[in-house]
Parts: C-alpha cells; structure tokens; sequence
C-alpha cells in the first residue's frame, strides 16, 4: 500500500514541480481541427468525461453496487478496462498542452484547483494502475482509489471545461 | 512463494511500449517547428543542443521503409505520409538485433523472424517466430495454460503508449 501511494506522490509532484518550473510556451502546438486550444481540451476533457461515466458504471457493476445488482456479464471487465484506457489517452494531450502551453498558474482560484487537481489525478491514476497490480492491498483500496481518480477528473472538467461553456456559450469546434 | 502479478515479461513489455512510444514522441517534438533550436534562448533545463540525442535525420529514412539505429536498439520506419515511428530492434525470438525492412517486413538475421515494419508502435509484433512461440499459450503450472486475448491486454498498451509519447514528446520540445 506504502509503495503505490509512493508511486502515486511521485507522478503528482513530479508534474506539478515540471509544471511550475518549466516557463509555459503560451504557444498553440495544434489543435486537432478545433477552433482554439482552450475549446480542444474541453472537447476533449467532455469526450473523457463520457467514458469515466462508464468507468463509474462498470466499476459499480463489477462491485455490486448498481442498483438491482444486475448479473455481470462476461464482457463488464474488458468495458472498464477500454473505457478507462481511452477515456485516459484522451486527457493526455489535453495534460500536455496544459504542461506546455499554460503551467501551474495560482492566479485565480480556479486555476489553482484546475493546476493542482490535475496533478493529483495522474498521480492518483498511477496509484489505481499499481494498486490493481499489487498483492495484498486491503479490499477497499481499490474503490477508494477509483473513486479519487474519478473525483479528482469530475473536478478538473468542472474547473475547466464547464467554466469554458458557462463563460462564453458551447463552442461547437 | 506465489506468481507475482505481472511478471517480468510482462513489466518489461510494457516498459518496452511506453519507452519505444516515449522515443516516437520525442522524435516528432524534436522534429517539429516547436521544439527549441540550439543558440535559442537558455531554457534552464540543461543544455537545448538538438543533436546530442538525435536518432537520426528524417530524411535519411525511406519513406515507406526505415533504418536500425544500433546504439539505440530502435528501428525507425517511415510510413508512406512520412511519419515516423520508433520500434525496438530487439528481436522477441532471443534477443537479436532485427535487421532494417525490406518490403514493410522487419527480419531478424538469427532465425528467420519476421516483424510487420509498419506496425505503428511497436505493440503489435508480428510474424512467425512470435506466433508459433508463445504468443497464444504459454507454460504455466500445471501444463500450458491460454494467453489472456490480446483485447485484455491492448487497453494497457495503448495507455502506455499513450503516455510515454505524450512524455516523450514533452521532452523532445525542450
């Protein structure tokens, strides 16, 4: 357990430290066919947001949890595995621009929350990969960390891209 | 003493992905218009000299074929859009290095193993020696036990690859 909240510290602090130090670019790298950088990663951030939705689901579902406590088809473990695996290859380039291009900014709250919750949640996704490959963790550790990369990404997204479409209406690119 | 959960094989595989990824990532950064040039601007992070970690020039790869780049144990191949991809020029027969592809096929001059060269990023190895040698079935206690189906294992791979090319890229800018 020591180990994969080791593991998990390191990645957060490690981003932040890179983040902070390195000078930001304010440089747009591409796009990926949307109308600017900031409309890129809310697009992007909302895409991921649909997939972790199905992780909470599944993961839900391979706990008992769902309400009626639905058989678990033979199909649920590689769902919440691609769902994750997408869902998290989706933030990457949206992490990346905001590791290259903008920083850990502490200007506003907003961006401080937004910097910071973005450096926990690699850190807390590094701790659920090791934790699901580690012997001997206690049995809530898992739903524990599931729950805190999912927390942590519902804060990103809310900070990010719900403040985007709020402020100056849904860009549809 | 129990299996441990991944097995070497296994950690080095993946450490393979995201470091054959991470080289991929660092390459088309490197390459692009963004990166920092030598005699930029100091960045504070050590010395912006382009050429100290350079596998190669781009344009000394075929487009549609590619080169081995020894001391790196990488090959990189060259799709027909130009792009760039690094795989590992270690064979996963016994350990040779792979030659450069002929015809989109890598062969590794030990024993004949065969390797689809414009597999994107070195996950998805390919060809005679891998299939006949325990990419379905490998021994485990108790006789031969399945391999877990390459769906299982994908996810992992592509978030790997995923974040070793986004680190890799990362790097490369600088």
């Amino acid at each position: 357990m020591a180990t994969v909240l080791l593991v998990g510290a390191v990645v957060a602090l490690s981003l932040g430290l890179y983040a902070r130090l390195h000078t930001a670019s304010h440089q747009t790298i591409f796009t990926l066919g949307f109308s600017g950088l900031l409309q890129m990663k809310a697009w992007l951030t909302t895409a991921a947001f649909f997939f972790i939705l199905i992780q909470l689901v599944s993961a839900l579902w391979t706990w008992d949890r769902l309400p009626g406590k639905p058989r678990q088809p033979s199909w649920l473990g590689n769902l919440h595995r691609w769902s994750g695996s997408i869902g998290f290859s989706l933030t990457l380039p949206v992490a990346f621009n905001c590791i290259w291009s903008l920083g850990f900014v502490t200007t506003t709250l907003r961006v401080l929350v937004h910097s910071v919750a973005g450096c926990l949640f690699y850190g807390a996704y590094a701790a659920k990969m090791v934790g699901l490959r580690a012997r001997g963790l206690p049995g809530w550790a898992l739903p524990v960390l599931g729950g805190t990369v999912f927390a942590l990404f519902l804060t990103l997204w809310l900070t990010a891209a719900l403040w985007l479409f709020t402020r100056h209406g849904i860009p549809l690119t | 003493m129990t299996d441990p959960l991944v097995s070497r094989r296994s950690l080095l595989r993946g450490a393979l992905v995201t470091v054959v990824a991470g080289a991929a990532g660092y390459v088309v950064a490197n390459r692009s218009s963004f990166a920092k040039r030598p005699g930029g601007p100091s960045t504070g992070y050590g010395s912006s000299a382009g050429t100290s970690h350079l596998l190669a020039e781009v344009d000394k790869i075929p487009i549609g074929g590619g080169i081995v780049v020894a001391s790196a144990e990488v090959v990189l191949v060259r799709n027909e859009q130009g792009v760039v991809h690094g795989l590992s020029a270690i064979c996963t027969h016994e350990g040779c290095t792979v030659g450069a592809p002929q015809d989109g096929v890598i062969v590794c001059p030990c024993h004949g193993s065969r390797f689809n060269a414009q597999t994107r990023s070195g996950d998805q190895w390919s060809g005679r020696e891998a299939a006949t040698h325990g990419t379905r079935r490998r021994p485990g206690r108790g006789g031969l036990r399945p391999m877990k189906r390459w769906w299982y294992h994908a996810p992992t791979v592509l978030w790997l690859a995923a974040t070793g090319f986004t680190v890799g890229a990362l790097i490369g800018l600088h």
